[in-house]
C-alpha cells in the first residue's frame, strides 16, 4: 500500500543511502537487506538521506539499531541526514541524537567521512 | 389384522369351492355321471377356486426383493418339489390309468388325493410364476412387463378355451393362443437383464442352476402331458389347470434354456462389466469422500486407494505442492502425501521432477515402456508403465497423481481418462480439505490469541491508586488481541508511589512478550531503586540484555510523593508528559534514550531527571503514541496539538471525567477507523 524504496550510490569513501516513502514493519526488511548487502561488500561508511522519507515507525527505527554495532566495530558509522521535521521528532524523542550523528545536509555528513 | 383376515378369506373361498367340487366329484364317480355341460361348468368353477388360491399365494408371500441368484435358488427348490410331487403321483395312486393317459379316481381316497395334488401343484405353479416374475422384473423395460403380462393372460385364455373343446374352431383358437404364448416365452431372450448384472462367479452359479431348472421343468412339462398319469389326474380335476400347468412348465423350460445360453454368452464380457461396475462404485466412494471427509490425509488416502482399485495399478501415490516461506522467499516443494501399495521410502530414491514439470505443462503424462523410463532418469524404477495426471483445483496446480504398473502398456485409453476424471474430482476434494484444515488452524490460533489477550489483561492493573490528595485513572486499548503498551504502578513506601507508562517497539505477540518482561523488571526494581534515574538505568541494563537488537522500549517513570505533591520523572525515549496547570499546558520532556538503544554507561549520562511540585488542580497526563497516531477516515492523524487542546478543555474535570472525554474525542475523531497502534493514557490529578 505504502511504497518504500532504497537507492544507494557511492560517494567517495562512503555510500549514500536514499530512503523514499514509508518505513514501517512491512517495508523494514527491504532496508535490512540493503544494510546486509553493504556490510557484505565491506562498505561501512554510510550516510542515510531521509529527505524523501515521509514516515518512520518503531520497526523502521529498529533497523538502524540492528546494524550499528557491527558497522562501528568495523570502524564505520551510520550518519543520518536531511530529515523532515516530523521524522526528526521521532528520532529526537527516542534520544537518537545521543547515539547517531544527525546532519541537516548529507554533504556535511560525507565530509565527516572524508576527513577520516 | 385386516390384511391377514383378507388373506385367510382367499384361502377359505378356495377351500369352500374346492369342497363343493369334491362333493360333485364324489357324486360323479359314485354314479358315473359324465355330463359334458355339467363337467364344463365344474371346470369353470375350478378356475375360480384356483384364482382364489393364486390370490392367497400372492398375499402370503413375503414382499422382500431378493437378488437374482437367490431367486434362482428358490426356483430350483420349488422346481424340485414340483417335479418330486409329479413323479410321486403314480406311487400314491397305485394306478397307471388307461392307455390314453386319462384317469378317473376309483374311490374316495383317490379322489381326495387327486384334489390335494391338484391344489398342491397349482400352488407350486403360482409360486414359480411369482418367482420368475421377480427375475424378469429386474430392471425391466415397459415392453418386458407387457410381454410377461400378455403371456399370463394368453395362458389363462388358452386354459379356459380348453374347457370348450367341442367345436373345432375353438380348438384352433386354443392352439393359436398356445403357440403365441410359446413365442412370447422365446421373446424373453432379449430381456434377460438380470444376467448382465451378475458377477463372473455368479454367472457360473447361474449356469448350474439354469441347467437343473431345464431338467426339472422339462420333466414337469413332459409329465403333465395327457399321456402321463400326472397329466391325467390334472385333466380329471381341472382341464384348464392342466393346460395352464403345461404352458407354464413349457415357458419355464424355454426360459431357462435361453437363460443358460445367454449366461454362457455373457461370461466372456463379465470382466469388462465388473471393471465398469468397480469404477462406478469407486466414483461413488470418491464422491462420499468429497462430501463427508474434511481430513486431508483421509481424502488423500481414499483417493489413492480408489485409483488403485480401478486401475489395479501396482503403485499409486500423490505428490502435493507445498509452498513454504523461508527467508521471505517462497520455496516450492513437492511432497509425497499419500501412497498405495508403495511407500514414501521407496519413492524417495527416485526423482520425478521431469515428469512433474511435464505434467504441469502438458496436463498428463504416460510412460509405457522401458526406454521412456530410461529417458526420464527412472531406469531402475520398479514399474513398466507409469501414468501421471495433474491435480488441478480452480485453475490451481496443487499436485500430481501417479499410478504405476509392472506391465508395459498397462493403461488403456479408458483407464487414462478415468484416472484423469478421478484426479479432477479428487483435486477439488483435496483443496477443500486443505482450506478446511487451514481454517481450523486459524481458529485454533485465534483461540490462543484470545487466551493471550486475557492473560495480558491480567498483567495490567485493574485500577490505579488514589488518595484524598490525588486521584488517577487510565485507559489501555490494544489495537490487536495483544499489544506492546505497558501501564503499571507500585507503592514504594507509605507516601511514595511509582507510575509507569511504556511502549514496546513493534506490535502484536513479540511486543506482548517484552511488555510482560517489562512488568517483571518494573515490579522487581521500582521498590528497591533509590531514585527514578537509578530505576531507569537498572531497567536499561535488564532490558538491553534481553531485547533483540532491533527492539526497544520507551518508558516514562514517575515517582509521586503523595504528601507534598512532588514529582520526580525520568523519560526513556517516551512521548513527553503533559502538565496542565490552570491555563498553561507544558510538556515534560527530560532527555533520555529509549531502553535497549544504548547499552553502555552512556545511557545514564544522557538521562535527565525532572522534578515538579504539583499545585492544587494540576493535571498530569502520560500517553503512548497510539493516542496521537489515531487516524480519521480521511487518514488525518489526531496529532499532539489536538491532544493538548483537548486536555486543556478537560482539565477542570476529575481524572475519570478526563478519561471519558479522551475516549469520546478519539471515538468521534476516528469514526470507526481501526486503531493502528495500542493506545494507553494515564491521568494523574492533584486535588
Amino acid at each position: 500500500m505504502n511504497e518504500f524504496k532504497v537507492l544507494t550510490r557511492d560517494s567517495g569513501n562512503a555510500v549514500v543511502m536514499e530512503l523514499h516513502g514509508f518505513l514501517d514493519a512491512h517495508t523494514a526488511p527491504e532496508l535490512e537487506k540493503t544494510f546486509s548487502e553493504l556490510i557484505g561488500k565491506g562498505k561501512f561508511n554510510i550516510v542515510v538521506n531521509f529527505s524523501e522519507l515521509n514516515y518512520i515507525s518503531s520497526a523502521g527505527l529498529g533497523v538502524f539499531m540492528a546494524y550499528i554495532d557491527e558497522i562501528r566495530t568495523n570502524h564505520g558509522d551510520i550518519k543520518l541526514a536531511n530529515m523532515q521535521q516530523k521524522v526528526y521528532n521521532v528520532f529526537d524523542l527516542l534520544g537518537f541524537p545521543f547515539l547517531y550523528e544527525i546532519y541537516k545536509d548529507q554533504d556535511e555528513a560525507l565530509r565527516k567521512f572524508s576527513n577520516h | 389384522m385386516q390384511i391377514s383376515l383378507k388373506n385367510s378369506m382367499y384361502l377359505v373361498s378356495a377351500g369352500a369351492i374346492g369342497t363343493l367340487l369334491l362333493a360333485y366329484d364324489w357324486i360323479r364317480i359314485t354314479i358315473n355321471l359324465e355330463d359334458p355341460v355339467l363337467n364344463g361348468l365344474r371346470n369353470l368353477f375350478s378356475v375360480v377356486a384356483f384364482f382364489f388360491l393364486f390370490a392367497a399365494v400372492v398375499s402370503f408371500r413375503s414382499k422382500k426383493q431378493s437378488r437374482p441368484l437367490e431367486t434362482l435358488r428358490k426356483l430350483v427348490g420349488y422346481g424340485f418339489i414340483t417335479a418330486a410331487i409329479i413323479s410321486a403321483w403314480g406311487i400314491v395312486l397305485e394306478n397307471k390309468g388307461d392307455e390314453s393317459g386319462s384317469f378317473v379316481p376309483q374311490n374316495v381316497m383317490q379322489l381326495l388325493a387327486t384334489t390335494f395334488f391338484s391344489f398342491g401343484i397349482a400352488a407350486l405353479i403360482f409360486l414359480l410364476l411369482i418367482l420368475i416374475k421377480d427375475l424378469i422384473y429386474i430392471k425391466p423395460e415397459k415392453k418386458v412387463r407387457r410381454r410377461f403380462e400378455l403371456f399370463i393372460i394368453l395362458a389363462i385364455a388358452a386354459a379356459i378355451l380348453k374347457v370348450f373343446h367341442g367345436p373345432s374352431f375353438i380348438k384352433t383358437l386354443s392352439d393359436i393362443t398356445f403357440v403365441i404364448a410359446i413365442i412370447l416365452a422365446v421373446l424373453h431372450i432379449v430381456s434377460m437383464n438380470w444376467i448382465v448384472f451378475l458377477t463372473r462367479k455368479e454367472k457360473y452359479s447361474s449356469l448350474v442352476y439354469s441347467f437343473f431348472l431345464i431338467i426339472l421343468f422339462g420333466y414337469s412339462y413332459a409329465s403333465v402331458g395327457p399321456v402321463h398319469l400326472a397329466g391325467g389326474v390334472l385333466q380329471f380335476y381341472s382341464v384348464p389347470m392342466e393346460e395352464f400347468a403345461k404352458l407354464v412348465f413349457l415357458f419355464l423350460t424355454i426360459y431357462f434354456s435361453l437363460a443358460f445360453v445367454v449366461t454362457m454368452f455373457h461370461i466372456p464380457t463379465s470382466g469388462v462389466f465388473e471393471k465398469k461396475k468397480r469404477e462406478l462404485d469407486s466414483y461413488q466412494n470418491l464422491s462420499k469422500v468429497i462430501t463427508n471427509v474434511m481430513d486431508t490425509s483421509e481424502v488423500l488416502n481414499n483417493t489413492v486407494a480408489v485409483v488403485g482399485t480401478v486401475t489395479q495399478a501396482n503403485k499409486v501415490w500423490i505428490e502435493l505442492r507445498n509452498g513454504n516461506h523461508e527467508d521471505g522467499n517462497t520455496v516450492e516443494k513437492f511432497e509425497v502425501s499419500a501412497t498405495h501399495r508403495t511407500s514414501q521410502y521407496e519413492l524417495s530414491a527416485f526423482d520425478f521432477s521431469q515428469i512433474r514439470n511435464a505434467v504441469q505443462e502438458k496436463k498428463k503424462m504416460i510412460v509405457q515402456n522401458v526406454e521412456d523410463f530410461a529417458k526420464l532418469d527412472l531406469k531402475d524404477f520398479p514399474a513398466k508403465s507409469l501414468l501421471a495426471v495433474p491435480l488441478t483445483a480452480h485453475d490451481d496446480f496443487i499436485g500430481v497423481l501417479y499410478a504405476a504398473h509392472d506391465m508395459p502398456f498397462a493403461f488403456d485409453e479408458e483407464e487414462i481418462s478415468t484416472v484423469s476424471a478421478f484426479a479432477d474430482t479428487a483435486a477439488v476434494a483435496i483443496q477443500n480439505s486443505l482450506l478446511f484444515m487451514k481454517s481450523l488452524e486459524n481458529e485454533r490460533l485465534q483461540h490462543e490469541l484470545r487466551i493471550a489477550h486475557e492473560m495480558q489483561l491480567k498483567l495490567l492493573p485493574t485500577s490505579l491508586p488514589s488518595t484524598e490528595k490525588f486521584e488517577t485513572d487510565f485507559l489501555a486499548f490494544p489495537a490487536f488481541e495483544v499489544g506492546g503498551d505497558y501501564i503499571d504502578y507500585s507503592v514504594i513506601d507509605d507516601r511514595r508511589y511509582a507510575f509507569v507508562v511504556g511502549d514496546v517497539s513493534g506490535k502484536g505477540t513479540s511486543a506482548a512478550f517484552y511488555m510482560a518482561y517489562m512488568k517483571g523488571v518494573f515490579q522487581s526494581l521500582s521498590t528497591s531503586a533509590k531514585s527514578p534515574s537509578e530505576f531507569m538505568m537498572a531497567a536499561n541494563e535488564a532490558v538491553g540484555n534481553t531485547l533483540q537488537k532491533n527492539f526497544f522500549i520507551t518508558l516514562i517513570y514517575v515517582m509521586l510523593d503523595s504528601q507534598t505533591g512532588e514529582i520526580s520523572l525520568v523519560r526513556a525515549g517516551h512521548t513527553p508528559g503533559v502538565l496542565i496547570s490552570g491555563k498553561d499546558c507544558r510538556l515534560i520532556r527530560p532527555a533520555g534514550v529509549g531502553l535497549g538503544l544504548e547499552q553502555s554507561k552512556d545511557f545514564g549520562k544522557h538521562l535527565e531527571e525532572e522534578k515538579i511540585i504539583l499545585k492544587h488542580g494540576d493535571t498530569l497526563v502520560f500517553y503512548t503514541d497510539g493516542a496521537t497516531d489515531q487516524r480519521d477516515p480521511e487518514g488525518q492523524e489526531f496529532g499532539e496539538q489536538r491532544l493538548y487542546n483537548l486536555l486543556k478543555e478537560l482539565s477542570s474535570g476529575t481524572a475519570t471525567e478526563i478519561k471519558g472525554g479522551i475516549i469520546r474525542a478519539l471515538a468521534e475523531f476516528s469514526q470507526g477507523t481501526d486503531a493502528v497502534d495500542d493506545t494507553t493514557v494515564l491521568i494523574l490529578k492533584w486535588k
